[in-house]
Order: C-alpha cells, then structure tokens, then sequence
C-alpha cells in the first residue's frame, strides 16, 4: 500500500467519533478527590506505622540500655510520636468526604485538605524547632558532661534540618499553587 | 489576576477543550487501555492544561501546547505505572475481529485494531504516530516533543514500519 494511502486509512479509523468520548470530556474533580483520599489514607497509614516503628525501636533500645539519659530520650520520643500520629489524625477530620458529589463540593473539599495541610506545615515548622532545641540542649549537655566531638553531630544535625526545611518549603508552595489553582477552578465553576 | 483576565483564560480553556478535546481523549486511550486509569489520566491532562493555562505566552499554537502538556502527563503516566506485572496483566489482548461481537461495528473493531497495536509501540513510536495521526506536521510534532524535524521523520518511519508489523501479524 502507497505509504501516505496507508496513514490517511490509519488516520480515518483513529480519528472516528467515539460516543463516549464528549461525555468523558469535563473536568470531572470527583476523581481527583478519589484519588486524592487514596493517597491521604497510605500517607496516614505510613506515618503511623513508622511511628510504630519509632515506639518499639526506642522502646528496646532504652530497656537495652536502662540509665536515666536514655529512659528520658525514649520517653521523649515517645510523647514526640504520639503527638505527631495523633495531630495527623486529628488534622485529617472531616477532609475525608465530600459533603455533595457535586464540583463545588469536591473543589471545597480539596481547598479544605490544602488548607490542613498548610496547617500541619505550620506545625511541623514548630515541631522541627522544638526537636532543633532539645537536641541542641542535649549536645550541649554531652559536650559539658563528656567533652565529646561535636563536629560530627553538628554536621549530620545541620544537613538533616536544611533538608527538612527544603521539604517543608517545597511542599508549602506546592498547597499554596494548589489553592490558588481551586481559587481559579472555583471561578470557572460559577 | 482580574476578572477580564479569568474570562479571557476561561473562554480560552474552554476554546481548546472545544478544538482538542476529542484527540486529548484518544491520546489518553493510546497510553492506558483499562477504561477506569484512562479517565483518571483525562482529568490529570484537563487539569494540567488549566494550571498551564496562566504560563502560556502564545510562543507556540494552542494546539502545540495542549499536545505538549498532555504527552508529559501521558509520560508521567507511563513512568508512574512502570512495567508491574499488574499493569501489564490489565492491557487486553489486541481484538481479533473474527471474535468480536457482531453488533460491534467494523469501523469501531478496526479503530480498537489499530488503538490496541499502538499501545504495542514503544513509546517514543507512539508519541509520534499518535501526534501525526491527529493530523500533526512534522514541524508541529518537533515543537510539541522538543526534538528534531529530521528525528521526527526517522521515529515516524520507524513507528510506521512498527505498526504495520504488528497489524499484519493479526489474524
């Protein structure tokens, strides 16, 4: 067959109206929203398994080692967990579910989920500090008491919090294009 | 942004979905063959080209940059999905007319001949076989892939050469 004979035959059985496909074309957010639910639920069910995680490790490592600097570390880590798993759940109420399946509900929604997510950033902002400060106190205090190398603990502690501060920067200016993305979505709705 | 703005951005999303829309959708079909993953994948390009809209300067047509955001979704995608055995296990078996329904039309069964060997193309086959059977120009398709007119020739013929293969091999 002639080479352009052939892609026009291609060309015409490709390009023959499906009935299906005008119905698939509208921004259909309830999909999203699904998917974004998907994605909340393994997220949650992530940091409440590594906050298990975190509970058992310092729990055998402290009863491996029962002196009150290490007992006072686990405990520490453990109020830490438990503050972080429970504010994650907390966080995450009533942005499980749309209260219509209608686009305005579903653009709520996700303007909702954006916002707790700035909210947990926030938090987490002041999470990092708080853990920034008790490591700096407890560095300090090994330092006085055993007059250990600090240079290795600095570097790993500075290259940990700049990352984490990274992360935290990017993810905030992620939700925030978000919202402004819903912002636009909603006027276009209306 | 002011509200003259937002309606001219509104009138143009709604101008490109009224042009491309249809071909948005076989694209999609092109990259994901279960119908469920292939809606989701339509939303992710609606959306995308929405968020895209406000960066568009008009330095290419609309068509160029529609088809643009929506490969890179569709590459996302295929990237995301990756080779599991899952994935693969969803792709049906390219139809055998013989076996089709009788109430399907020939028109249809061939459209779904010929959109199931191209999902059997390698990718960087079925960007350019997808981009030139939406009636694409070799410059156009350049312009929407980031590559060569003259790489774009080669990967055409190749990708042509891949397809016929592979509907000659059907029965």
């Amino acid at each position: 067959m002639n080479m352009d004979l052939e892609l026009a035959a291609w060309r015409t059985d490709w390009q023959a109206p499906q009935t299906s496909d005008a119905a698939m074309l509208h921004l259909d957010l309830r999909r999203l929203v699904d998917r974004k639910r998907r994605n909340m639920a393994l997220g949650l069910f992530g940091q409440l398994l590594f906050g298990v995680l975190m509970l058992a490790f310092s729990a055998w490592f402290a009863s491996n080692r029962p002196t009150l600097e290490w007992i006072l570390w686990a405990a520490v880590i453990w109020a830490g967990t438990f503050f972080a798993a429970g504010f994650a759940v907390w966080n995450k109420g009533g942005t499980w579910k749309a209260w219509s399946q209608s686009n305005a509900a579903f653009l709520d929604l996700s303007r909702q989920r954006c916002q707790r997510e700035l909210q947990a950033l926030r938090i987490g902002r002041w999470f990092l500090a708080l853990q920034l400060a008790i490591v700096t106190v407890w560095l300090s205090w090994d330092y006085a008491m055993r007059r250990i190398p600090m240079g290795p603990y600095f570097f790993g502690g500075g290259v940990t919090i700049l990352l984490a501060a990274a992360y935290l920067e990017w993810f905030a200016a992620r939700e925030r294009r978000s919202l402004r993305d819903l912002r636009r979505l909603e006027e276009f709705e209306d | 942004m002011s509200s003259v703005d937002r309606r001219a951005l509104a009138a143009q999303y709604e101008r490109i979905f009224g042009a491309y829309g249809p071909a948005l959708v076989r694209l999609t079909a092109s990259y994901e063959a279960v119908p469920q993953a292939r809606e989701d994948l339509l939303q992710e390009i609606l959306l995308a080209i929405w968020r895209a809209l406000p960066s568009f300067r008009g330095d290419c047509s609309e068509k160029t940059f529609a088809f643009r955001v929506a490969h890179n979704r569709c590459l996302t995608h295929v990237w995301r999905r990756g080779k599991s055995p899952e994935s693969e296990a969803e792709l049906p078996e390219v139809p055998d007319p013989r076996k089709s329904p009788e109430t399907l039309a020939i028109d249809n069964r061939r459209r779904e001949t010929l959109l199931a060997a191209i999902r059997a193309l390698p990718v960087n086959y079925r960007q350019v076989i997808t981009l030139a059977l939406e009636d694409l120009t070799p410059v156009e398709i350049a312009a929407v892939l980031g590559v060569t007119e003259n790489n774009v020739a080669v990967r055409l013929n190749r990708a042509r050469k891949a397809l016929r293969t592979i509907l000659e091999g059907q029965p």
